[in-house]
């Protein structure tokens, strides 16, 4: 059994302590919005955040999240959207939507961390999310957006 | 294979009668099992297969094409409720099951929005004019006198207005017309306007449900050892370790097809487990040794020399128009080149897998990403030798497909674990499954050679290119590109050359292939754009007045070989040179084409029409001063017919443009022994962000010909116009894709 912080709520899971996280959070907690594409962190569609820095749960075994705060995108907001998933929305970003959740995480964190990203600072950030549909330049204008609205959130 | 139904707009709609006072109206498509049976709510208006009304006048509108990321279920029911003046804010989408009530479902080649508006249009014009009627005869006067208008129906002369609401119950006891006033493009309040996808929400939240999504109570997971080589068989195998696995909880065989059973699996043993990891682990400690006698000697390198030979034949003409051999033997300039392109795999972002429930009575009902969901219900009722009536086909999103999700081959091996093992089951691919078990796109090898006159046009053309025929699928013994095939590129060229022959060479391939994203055209694009810019050099001339020149006078003509279902599903004509000339044109103009460029800045440039749409593609590269390169910006102009969604359009051709430069600099698959060599996301090279250029421009042009296609046309492009821009910046032609690999043997020179 393995206890850990899972969108700001004790949760307890029940699996075999190598388990991916990624796998205990789609089958045995029944969230799937984080998803599977490589299983090598090779594409970034699991990606969650443990500890507010952004993972692939497909590498992640359960037991080294025991006793840590993992966000994934179902907790992003507490209500509606965050501001990341605002412009996700607002720049009309996906195309299939089976990338998105992993591409928001991988954004969020580095917005966390840094809130004014250079073109370059993004592309860095950005590089281990795959997207087959191509939505990139959104992604990008999306990230921009997002990035101007928290500055302007915080000088208001 | 599929058998593609043309929705006439006049057979569309029939009338089905009454029942107990509540009319009803189904839709006779041709090629119908039988009449779908009449509705008996009587709270509800249904007058058609797409259209239906809830009580509080709210309009359902059913989406019968799969949402791989293309962006149907935003536009199409644009169609139906602008027909029908339907306020898009009450309208709610629903996906259509797998069912031949709705005509085709394959949602490949390009066609949903093609194929679908005249029925679509059809669907709400006649839905509004029933409601048009009702609200007449409520005041008593004639219909001529009252129109709908967003969601409700006015009296044009009092100014009164009835909601929708208020006429259902009124509508539904009328006359089905046969022949309802479509309404006039200048009267559209939908389409041609931008739309953002409906379900972007769902998207950014996780909530939408994908096939890997599937949650089905009392569900075991799955995973296959399968076929490492094309049709390898089952020598023996070892269950011991993997039993030991925690959560392996039984084994099933997934017996042997010959391929020639469309889509049926290869052969493989499924692990069940009581999650997904478990079944991952429990399929990797599985031992099988495989009898690889078929074709473990396929390797690459040897099958590269086959095509070489084989385009070095005459290979059957597809298109023979005057004396070529005469024509090639006069003087003039002559010119050579030939064309390679690689094995590739599709590798959507969701791998294929499959939840499938074989129930206790022995009916079937799955819910699956599938491309095809009506002949994926045909063939799973084949699967289990069962009535198709017993089987449903739910339709989740699709995390992406180009192509492989047309394939079931992944929903079969789902509906026989579940009948061996008696429980629901959720079968999933690895991405290495996917990557080694794929319906491959096909290598490929394209000949040219041309006369050239003393005017710098070619007197004579000959074009040969030799790949495997998907149809040998299906068809044993098949060994040369179809007609249809061809058509995708070749025969439907717009080029005004006297003396031309187009032949198809011979080539067998023994793994599995099929359709991948602009199919043929992306080889027959990267070699025709090539060989047109070599000619144009030969006679000394820019590629944009050497084309304009080939074209020679604008003409209307059918393509031979043209594949039956597009012929079905599209009214317009197939081959019209005169809107090559303008997409090029257009194009050439937006982007001031010949004019200069930075220092160390290149531009090359592609034309071509496929799936009924013209594509030109300028791209403009940069040397870096580390000698490397950068893609600086790619303008596509399209001519994709009418516009239903502009905004959906643009995404695809920004979409479209991505895969075809991750197609032309990294995309290659190789085999060895059999096996295919790579296996994933980091040997299998696909585009990311940091290699994405800065600007993407999607330039759309207006027309009034009818909707054809805009999820494919954009790709084939990119790789030549790619191609023309390293040459004009090295001086080397890229002849063979994929680029980055040409890129460091040029370096390392």
């Amino acid at each position: 059994m393995i206890t850990l912080n899972l969108n700001g709520r004790e949760t307890e899971i029940a699996v075999e302590e190598d388990t991916p996280l990624l796998w205990a959070l789609r089958d045995e907690l029944g969230m799937t919005g984080t998803k599977y594409g490589c299983g090598i962190g090779a594409c970034g569609a699991c990606t969650v955040h443990i500890d507010g820095q952004p993972a692939r749960a497909c590498l992640t075994p359960v037991k080294a999240v025991a006793g840590k705060s993992i966000t994934t995108i179902e907790g992003l907001a507490e209500n509606g959207l965050s501001v990341v998933q605002q412009a996700w929305v607002d720049e009309n970003v996906p195309q299939c939507g089976y990338c998105q959740a992993g591409q928001i995480m991988s954004a969020t964190a580095l917005l966390t961390s840094n809130p004014d990203p250079t073109d370059a600072d993004i592309e860095t950030a950005m590089a281990g999310n795959i997207c087959r549909c191509g939505t990139y330049p959104r992604i990008r204008k999306a990230i921009r957006v997002a990035a101007g609205r928290m500055s302007h959130d915080d000088n208001s | 294979m599929t058998t593609i139904l043309k929705l006439s707009r006049r057979d569309v709609l029939k009338a089905t009668g009454a029942v107990g006072g509540v009319f009803a109206l189904g839709v006779c498509l041709p090629g119908c099992q039988s009449r779908p049976g009449l509705t008996a709510a009587t709270e509800s208006f249904a007058p058609n297969l797409f259209v239906t009304f809830s009580p509080d006048g709210d309009v359902i509108i059913t989406v019968s094409r799969s949402e791989m990321g293309q962006g149907v279920r935003t536009s199409l029911p644009r169609i139906v409720a602008d027909q029908l003046e339907a306020d898009i804010a009450r309208v709610t989408i629903v996906q259509a099951p797998g069912d031949p009530k709705y005509g085709d479902q394959n949602t490949d080649g390009s066609k949903s929005v093609r194929m679908m508006f005249p029925p679509l249009c059809e669907a709400g014009a006649t839905a509004r004019v029933m409601l048009e009627q009702a609200a007449a005869d409520h005041w008593g006067v004639d219909r001529t006198e009252v129109a709908a208008n967003n969601h409700g129906v006015e009296h044009k002369v009092s100014g009164e207005r009835l909601e929708f609401s208020e006429l259902i119950e009124a509508a539904s006891r009328l006359e089905i017309p046969l022949n309802a006033r479509l309404k006039d493009p200048s009267e559209y309040r939908y389409i041609g306007m931008s739309a953002a996808n409906v379900d972007r929400e769902a998207f950014v939240t996780g909530k939408a449900v994908y096939g890997f999504d599937v949650v089905i109570p009392g569900m075991k997971y799955a995973c296959v050892a399968r076929a490492p080589v094309f049709d390898a068989r089952i020598k023996s195998y070892n269950t011991d370790a993997a039993a030991k696995v925690a959560g392996v909880s039984a084994f099933c065989k997934i017996p042997f097809s010959p391929h020639t059973r469309e889509f049926f699996p290869e052969e493989g043993i499924a692990v069940i487990a009581d999650s997904s990891w478990a079944a991952m682990r429990g399929r990797d400690a599985l031992e099988v040794e495989w009898d690889v006698s078929a074709n473990g000697d396929y390797n690459t390198a040897d099958y590269r020399k086959l095509l070489t030979n084989s385009v070095r034949n005459p290979g059957t003409a597809h298109v023979s128009r005057g004396d070529v051999d005469k024509a090639m033997a006069g003087a003039g300039k002559l010119v050579e080149a030939l064309y390679e392109t690689p094995m590739l795999a599709h590798a959507p972002m969701e791998p294929p897998v499959a939840t499938a429930w074989v129930k206790e009575n022995g009916d079937c009902e799955v819910w699956v990403p599938a491309q095809d969901p009506k002949d994926t219900r045909r063939l799973i009722a084949e699967w289990l030798d069962i009535d198709q009536s017993r089987v449903t086909v739910n339709v989740t999103f699709l995390g992406g497909a180009f192509g492989r999700k047309a394939q079931s081959d992944f929903i079969f091996e789902a509906v026989e674990a579940s009948r061996q093992a008696g429980v629901p089951v959720k079968l999933l691919w690895t991405r290495e499954d996917d990557i080694r078990n794929c319906y491959f796109h096909a290598e490929s090898i394209q000949t040219m050679q041309a006369r050239l006159g003393a005017d710098g046009l070619p007197t004579a053309w000959l074009m040969r290119s030799a790949y495997p025929s998907i149809d040998w699928m299906w068809q044993p013994g098949l060994d040369e590109p179809m007609p249809w095939e061809v058509g995708m590129g070749l025969t439907n060229m717009p080029f005004d050359v006297p003396n031309v022959s187009i032949e198809g060479c011979k080539a067998r391939i023994p793994i599995r292939i099929g359709w991948l994203r602009s199919v043929c055209n992306v080889w027959h694009s990267f070699a025709i754009n090539g060989f047109v810019d070599e000619m144009a050099e030969a006679a000394g001339a820019d590629v944009v007045a050497y084309r304009l020149r080939l074209l020679g006078k604008d003409r209307v003509f059918d393509a031979p070989n043209e594949p039956q279902d597009s012929i079905e599903c599209f009214n317009g004509r197939w081959v019209d040179t005169g809107r090559y000339r303008r997409v090029l044109e257009f194009l050439a103009g937006r982007c001031d084409w010949g004019k200069e460029l930075p220092e160390n800045h290149f531009r090359g440039l592609a034309v071509q029409n496929s799936f009924y749409s013209y594509t030109a593609t300028i791209i403009e590269i940069a040397i870096n001063k580390d000698g490397s390169f950068s893609i600086v910006s790619v303008d596509t102009a399209v001519d994709c017919g009418r516009i239903v969604n502009p905004e959906g359009v643009t995404a695809q051709v920004e979409g479209a443009t991505i895969f075809g430069l991750g197609l032309a600099l990294y995309g290659e698959l190789t085999a060895s022994d059999g096996r295919v060599q790579q296996s994933n996301f980091h040997d299998y090279r696909v585009m990311r962000i940091n290699e994405t250029p800065g600007v993407i421009r999607a330039h759309l042009m207006e027309s009034d010909e009818p909707p054809s296609g805009i999820g494919e046309p954009p790709t084939p492009v990119i790789a030549p116009a790619l191609a023309a821009a390293l040459y004009a910046a090295t001086g080397t032609r890229f002849r063979r894709m994929p680029f980055m690999k040409e890129w460091s043997a040029l370096k390392n020179s």
